[in-house]
């Protein structure tokens, strides 16, 4: 079944296209890379399934059923690109994830978050903060885990044990992943399919594909760093 | 000190202190957090001139006072949607209810007094009007935050991620913008105009040198508030100064004191 299924969809700023006539359907279970260059309508594409902007023309359905603010909330866990928050922000990390859903304490293990639970968030570092800001979108059990370009200004070290965790995810508990990123190095170790948005789909395939599809968007010199996992 | 509880007035100081303090206390958390610490100062301001009007025009100033306190907040909010910045919005509603109050100043010359009570507080002439709106308006910010606290807390994390966990998000911020406003007006009551931020802002700010939990910061602001109000208002019997000035400045004092767990810490 498709978790995501997006038909003919456009999106103006102003007057200004920035997605065009774009369709795709991403399977239950599926962890898709979407890439694409700066201004190409990716973070646009995930305003509009997260039903922050309407849809000015075409569909967006969620398990066959279309998009509505109730479903999202239920379906949809959302992870931005950079939580900007002030240092001074008195909260707990156990206040923070509270405040979507009841404490998951098997889920704050799995994320290795457990031994910092009372611990204030601000005082955490980057790739620690950016594990609790997963926990609070998965504390509702979304079905669908949206990220926009969550590893950026992480360190190397850390970036890959976010991957790796994010593989587990889509491993072991079928949450489906749409994971907009420029780092394209890591599509082949750690996701699925590869979706290329150029204000328009331009291609959409396995991860395998990785580096042909990569020129296909990105044009001839584009040159791919793997990771490993 | 008996003999201080004996006299009405300080009877009415005290309560009316005590609530005014809570209710600042439990608001001023989410109006720091939330990056609006100016915004009471801004509505107060504004206020300024719609007391002055109905002073002018015999209308009850505390009700005047609430009727431009909503009015203000609600222009701020429109004009920052409108994508004009934050402090120029302020800027711009305070200047405009000083210039009206300065004008009305001038056409009628008579109630200067009056309105000037109203610039640095006056908790010694409470009336029991205002002991009531300060009972409602306690009553309607804990009933407030008791509905609304988790998606409070979830804007002032962040704002996108609240309003995708709930729809009425947008509606809490609305009413929080209403209930800023009265609380200004209510603290004008005590501090006055020229010093409401110190009501709305310092609380807090000593409760985040002491506390690394939400909870804790709106428990401590509360205390703090409610401290310094109390003792201010007793100091200023015996000291024969006015409260507003010696609730300000007690206020300080503990934001001063408050650092000093952070000191020995630092040292040790």
């Amino acid at each position: 079944m498709a978790a995501i299924k997006v038909k003919d969809l456009s999106f103006a700023y102003n007057g200004f296209p920035v997605l065009g006539d774009i369709s795709f359907s991403i399977k239950e279970g599926d962890f898709v890379a979407v890439i694409g260059p700066n201004g190409s309508g990716k973070t646009t594409l995930a305003k509009l399934l997260l039903g922050m902007l309407p849809p000015q023309k075409g569909s967006i359905q969620l398990f066959g059923n279309p998009i509505s603010h109730e479903q999202v909330s239920k379906w949809i866990g959302y992870v931005p690109q950079k939580i900007t928050i002030d240092k001074l922000f008195p909260a707990t990390v156990d206040e923070i994830l509270a405040l979507n859903g009841p404490l998951d304490h098997r889920l704050h293990e799995r994320l290795g978050i457990e031994s910092f639970h009372d611990k204030r968030f601000t005082e955490l570092s980057g790739g620690q903060q950016q594990r609790v800001v997963i926990a609070l979108a998965l504390q509702a059990n979304p079905k669908i885990l949206i990220l926009d370009e969550p590893s950026v200004g992480i360190d190397l070290k850390t970036q890959r044990e976010f991957y790796a965790l994010l593989k587990q995810l889509n491993d072991k508990e079928n949450v489906t992943i749409m994971l907009i990123t420029h780092d394209v190095g890591m599509i082949p170790s750690y996701c699925k399919s590869v979706l290329c948005i150029n204000h328009q789909v331009c291609c959409y395939g396995p991860a395998s594909e990785t580096p042909e599809l990569v020129k296909k968007t990105y044009g001839q010199l584009a040159v791919m760093h793997h990771h490993h996992e | 000190m008996l003999e201080l509880l004996s006299y009405g007035f300080m009877q009415k100081a005290l309560l009316g202190g005590f609530l005014i303090a809570f209710t600042c206390g439990l608001m001023s958390p989410f109006i720091v957090l939330r990056r609006l610490s100016l915004l009471g100062d801004g509505i107060a301001h504004f206020s300024f001139g719609g007391i002055a009007l109905g002073l002018l025009l015999g209308i009850e100033p505390i009700i005047a006072a609430l009727i431009s306190a909503v009015v203000g907040g609600f222009v701020v909010q429109k004009l920052v949607k409108k994508n004009l910045y934050g402090d120029a919005a302020i800027s711009l509603i305070l200047s405009f209810g000083v210039g009206l109050g300065i004008i009305v100043i001038g056409l009628a010359r008579g109630f200067n007094v009056n309105l000037f009570s109203y610039l640095i507080g006056s908790l010694l002439s409470l009336s029991y009007l205002d002991i009531a709106l300060a009972v409602a308006m306690l009553v309607l910010i804990v009933l407030f935050l008791v509905w609304g606290y988790k998606q409070l807390v979830f804007s002032s994390f962040n704002q996108e991620l609240a309003e995708l966990r709930s729809k009425k998000t947008i509606f809490i911020n609305t009413v929080f913008i209403l209930l800023v406003a009265l609380t200004v007006v209510i603290s004008i009551r005590a501090v006055g105009i020229l010093l409401v931020s110190a009501m709305l802002v310092i609380p807090t700010l000593i409760a985040l040198q002491l506390s690394k939990s939400f909870k804790g910061t709106l428990v401590m602001s509360t205390i703090a508030s409610i401290l310094a109000t109390l003792i201010g208002i007793i100091a200023s019997y015996y000291l024969n100064i006015p409260p507003s000035g010696t609730i300000v400045m007690l206020l300080f004092l503990l934001f001063f004191g408050a650092q000093i767990p952070k000191l020995v810490r630092a040292a040790s």
